[in-house]
């Protein structure tokens, strides 16, 4: 009886310390993002390399990079659309040189924002597996599923032959190696969705599809230029508040906290990191016009926000897709979305409707 | 010793006065603290400004400043009282089982009624029925079913032959609480990956209290109370043994039945509002049984005061040290519980006290 | 003749515990039920007083069938002090001997002055009161024994049953057990049911003694008349002496050793 108790006493605190790390993972990984920024940039851009290049060399010339970005980013532009060959390599979040000699053909893309990019760029078909909880786009609906991000399975994966697996998290990386797959890691993104061009771009390059990638990163770039015209003369600046669940909100340096910034709109959650549980005080407080959450409801029904503006003005919203949480090339849209509710009509003429 | 002098001694004692005084200046001290802790919050209200708002509450005069109303009348204040009243059942039950199970390591979740909550609001959580059901937030209610069917279980397995075998009891609770644990993971497995919902919801948290909650709790919780101390004398009996107990005239099906039933009420009733609070039931009772001895007449209302007073002061910790986002409260109680309880292991406090 | 046991059987898995057992106890004598180990002396101590009910027969209280009493109201007509007893280490002697007020306390009360009252008599009865603000866990085993008495003494029951209350105690506090309970009977007119092993004292002490052999009544009577060498020959199956005690006549039973 007493070591039944015991056990039961050991068990709890050992699920609350692994559970606490569980959920404040994502603050952790913002933090280290941070360091990482340069190194990302890095590991996104295309390494073109002739074969008598060395590893030494390519090193010196990431750090020159770096430093001057814009001009090494123009220069490798230009030499894409003069190459456009395999082979080249790719350098992913784990440091590991991915080297590419052919565009893959049977891809385990085992994250959202990289399925929704294939399929963006036409190649669905050469998606064999994905994982449990994609719902876009309905054409992924008859790819074979292999797990959730903590239960993957590795045999299913190796069962449907891949010749390249993308991971957005290193979980089962060193499984997946050592069953000798080709893995492509790269981290997903938690901020700066500027980069999402950049992963489109690489898309486009590893699946020999750099046009059409050219055109999607155009057209979004494009529509996000058309945004930022049309809210940078609004002076007024309104609050908003995102509530993903539970009163879990996006903080500043989150993809979502960005696109707040992005829209000339406050955050009311700037002083937090990644996403946090807000204390309902501070949003009585901090008074937000808009709120932005899953269940209307919830906001409304709750007596403490009955006198907050975006209550009393009904201007509770909930996001029709998930759009905004997914770093593809439809986050655009997501963007687009809540520029329309913080805007309404006063920013529909600059908006570019498909 | 005079026989006159002997029975005023031990009238004394029987009515124990000095424990009764102790009763009286912890429930003062509940009160206070009870009082700080709507004092401070992580919006910062100025202590006059506060005793203004509270007096112009009583005296019926408008107070200009709304914001500062509603976070103190309907954010804090139920928060408050919330936190109170399920540390004050989950204590209760805590000394409850562990007086009836004769073990000092039971506590309330023992058998079956925190996995079996865990279930319930899961279950809710991730169907694709909406958590709110008109104004009705229906996940407590998920959870309060929850955990009476476990008990319910977990009670009619173990009644057998017109009497109720404690051992099997608990036994068929830690079967019953595996199986509905091992139901629970299976369902976040195959849900959608956002679970911080579900993960706050088992660490506990006072984000949602109002003050209907407070009125639901309360309607377990005064009735189990009573009972509760209505039997504690049986209780002392009982720790001789069941047999000796039945031959000192407590027929113990009958208090073992109602002691079960109203200790489970009580936490099923105080874990529907707030998640599973981990480690109050448990170290509550323990403390006071070191610091007051065990007489059960005294420990239950003594560990049901001490336990309010402890997750008051938790919440105060998880809704203030991180600024404007919350730390689900079963962390705090068990990173400030379980050091706490350690020292006061070691430091075997009866000794002073008496 | 207060207590009655009428046709009395008991079977556990099928085994023969006690097989027609027909006795009667008189108000304010003391009893003594004597056998082996094993030859059901607690079964019949647990069945007297409720714990047990026997297979068939019926255990009459004053021509009331204990079996269909509620516990309270049986526990004031029957008190008992255990063979084993496991006090809980953390109570005051007070308050353990304070529990056998339970029955006449209600719901709620804690219990009035005459129940206080009556506690002290007790306890200067049983020689505690100097003990009674001491811990379970610092007294020693005769004062143990002596708490669980005065415990089932304070139900003020006219039956008193003891599990072999001399077991596991030193001489001197042998003799003191047994004078309590012969001063219980005088003082109260109580009846009391032991279950004993030491002949010797039980002839001393004993107004009847029951002989038990595998669950059968073996013998029943006054000391004198039933501890005869056959008798406890056939009963412990052991050799025996019998002297007589040229003091008060009473019996001396010496083992023979081989």
């Amino acid at each position: 009886m007493t070591f039944l108790s015991v056990r039961t006493l050991l068990y709890t605190l050992f699920s609350v310390i692994f559970i606490y790390f569980f959920v404040f993972c994502d603050n952790q990984e913002n933090q280290n993002d941070f360091s990482e920024n340069l190194n990302n940039s890095e590991l996104v851009n295309i390494q073109t390399q002739d074969k008598s290049e060395t590893q030494d060399e390519s090193e010196t010339q990431d750090e020159s990079e770096t430093q001057d970005e814009s001009e090494t980013q123009d220069k490798s532009e230009t030499q894409d659309e003069l190459i456009n060959s395999y082979p080249f390599e790719l350098i992913d979040s784990s440091g590991e040189t991915i080297k590419f000699t052919e565009s893959p053909n049977r891809i385990v893309a085992f994250d959202s924002a990289a399925l929704e990019t294939i399929f963006e760029l036409g190649e669905g078909e050469k998606i064999v597996g994905t994982h449990d909880f994609v719902a876009y786009p309905p054409e992924a609906e008859k790819i074979t599923r292999v797990g959730g991000a903590f239960n993957m399975n590795i045999e299913a994966i190796i069962g449907l032959n891949p010749d390249l697996v993308f991971i957005f998290s290193d979980q089962n990386l060193n499984d997946l190696r050592n069953a000798g797959l080709k893995v492509l890691y790269i981290e997903s993104l938690n901020n700066d969705f500027t980069k999402i061009s950049d992963e489109i771009k690489m898309w486009g390059r590893i699946l020999d599809a750099e046009l059409k990638a050219e055109d999607i990163i155009f057209d979004f770039e494009n529509r996000l230029k058309n945004i930022e015209k049309a809210v940078e003369n609004i002076n007024i600046k309104q609050s908003i508040f995102q509530d993903v669940g539970g009163l879990w909100t996006p903080g500043p340096n989150t993809l979502v906290g960005e696109v707040f910034d992005l829209l000339n709109s406050n955050n009311i959650a700037y002083d937090v990191d990644g996403y946090v549980q807000i204390s309902r005080e501070i949003i009585v407080d901090r008074n937000p016009d808009i709120i932005i959450t899953l269940d209307i409801e919830s906001i409304t029904k709750d007596p403490a926000f009955n006198d907050i503006n975006a209550v009393s003005n009904n201007r509770v919203y909930s996001l029709s897709s998930d759009a905004l949480s997914i770093g593809g090339p439809r986050f655009i849209e997501g963007i687009e979305e809540l520029a329309q509710l913080i805007y309404s009509e006063n920013i529909d003429s600059f908006l570019t409707t498909k | 010793m005079n026989k006159q002098i002997f029975i005023q001694r031990k009238k004394n004692y029987l009515y124990d006065n000095f424990k009764v005084y102790w009763i009286i200046f912890l429930s003062f001290s509940l009160l206070l603290i009870g009082c700080i802790a709507v004092c401070i919050g992580s919006v910062n209200i100025p202590i006059l400004e506060l005793i203004g708002i509270i007096y112009d509450k009583i005296f019926g005069y408008h107070n200009s400043n709304t914001n500062f109303d509603v976070i103190i009348f309907k954010i804090r204040i139920p928060r408050v009282l919330l936190a109170g009243i399920v540390g004050f059942a989950l204590a209760m039950s805590g000394a409850t089982y562990q007086g009836l199970f004769r073990n000092n390591l039971a506590d309330p979740y023992l058998i079956g009624v925190a996995s079996g909550a865990g279930l319930g609001a899961t279950i809710i959580i991730v169907s694709p029925l909406p958590i709110y059901f008109g104004i009705i937030n229906v996940l407590p209610f998920g959870a309060f079913l929850g955990a009476i069917s476990c008990v319910m279980l977990a009670y009619f397995i173990s009644y057998k032959s017109n009497s109720l075998t404690l051992t099997t009891l608990l036994l068929a609770g830690i079967a019953i609480s595996s199986i509905c644990g091992a139901i629970t993971a299976l369902l976040m497995i195959g849900s959608d990956p956002d679970i911080r919902p579900v993960l706050s919801w088992l660490f506990g948290s006072f984000t949602s209290a109002r003050m209907e909650h407070v009125i639901l709790v309360l309607i377990y919780v005064i009735p189990s109370f009573l009972i509760i101390l209505g039997f504690s004398r049986y209780i002392n009996i009982l720790q001789l043994g069941e047999d000796h107990a039945m031959l000192l005239g407590v027929n113990i099906e009958y208090v073992k039945k109602a002691l079960i039933v109203s200790a489970s009420l009580a936490t099923a009733g105080a874990v529907s509002f707030c998640g599973l609070i981990g480690f109050v039931g448990l170290i509550a009772p323990h403390m006071v049984r070191l610091i007051w001895g065990t007489d059960y007449r005294y420990l239950i209302p003594l560990s049901s005061l001490v336990g309010a007073i402890f997750l008051i002061l938790a919440d105060l910790i998880a809704r203030t040290i991180l600024g404007s986002s919350e730390l689900p409260v079963g962390l705090v109680t068990a990173f400030c519980g379980g050091p706490f309880f350690l020292f006061v292991l070691r430091y075997q406090m009866r000794y002073r006290f008496k | 003749m207060v207590l009655q046991l009428r046709d009395i059987n008991l079977t556990y898995n099928q085994n023969l515990i006690l097989s027609n057992i027909n006795i009667n106890f008189n108000q304010g004598e003391i009893v003594g039920l004597v056998g082996k180990n094993g030859s059901g002396k607690t079964s019949m101590i647990n069945i007297i007083n409720g714990l047990q009910k026997p297979t068939s027969g019926i255990v009459s209280y004053n021509g009331e069938n204990i079996n269909s009493m509620s516990i309270k109201y049986r526990s004031k007509f029957i008190s008992v002090v255990p063979q084993k007893i496991n006090f809980p280490t953390d109570y005051k002697v007070i308050d353990l001997v304070y529990m056998g007020r339970n029955p006449y306390i209600d719901f709620f009360h804690m219990g009035s002055n005459e129940d206080l009252e009556i506690t002290y008599d007790v306890m200067e009865m049983t020689n505690i009161v100097n003990l009674s603000d001491k811990l379970i866990s610092e007294i020693s085993g005769g004062e143990i024994q002596r708490v669980a008495i005065a415990m089932a003494l304070n139900q003020r029951s006219p039956i008193l049953l003891l599990d072999e209350p001399t077991s596991n105690l030193d001489l001197v506090h042998q003799v003191m057990v047994l004078d309590l309970v012969k001063k219980l009977k005088n003082k109260y007119n109580t009846s009391i049911i032991l279950s004993i092993h030491d002949l010797t004292l039980a002839s001393k002490y004993c107004d009847r003694i029951v002989m038990l052999k595998d669950g059968i009544l073996f013998a029943e009577g006054k000391p004198l008349e039933i501890f005869n060498q056959q008798n406890i020959e056939d009963v412990f199956e052991a050799k025996v002496r019998i002297n007589k005690d040229p003091l008060d006549d009473s019996i001396l039973v010496i083992p023979e050793i081989i």
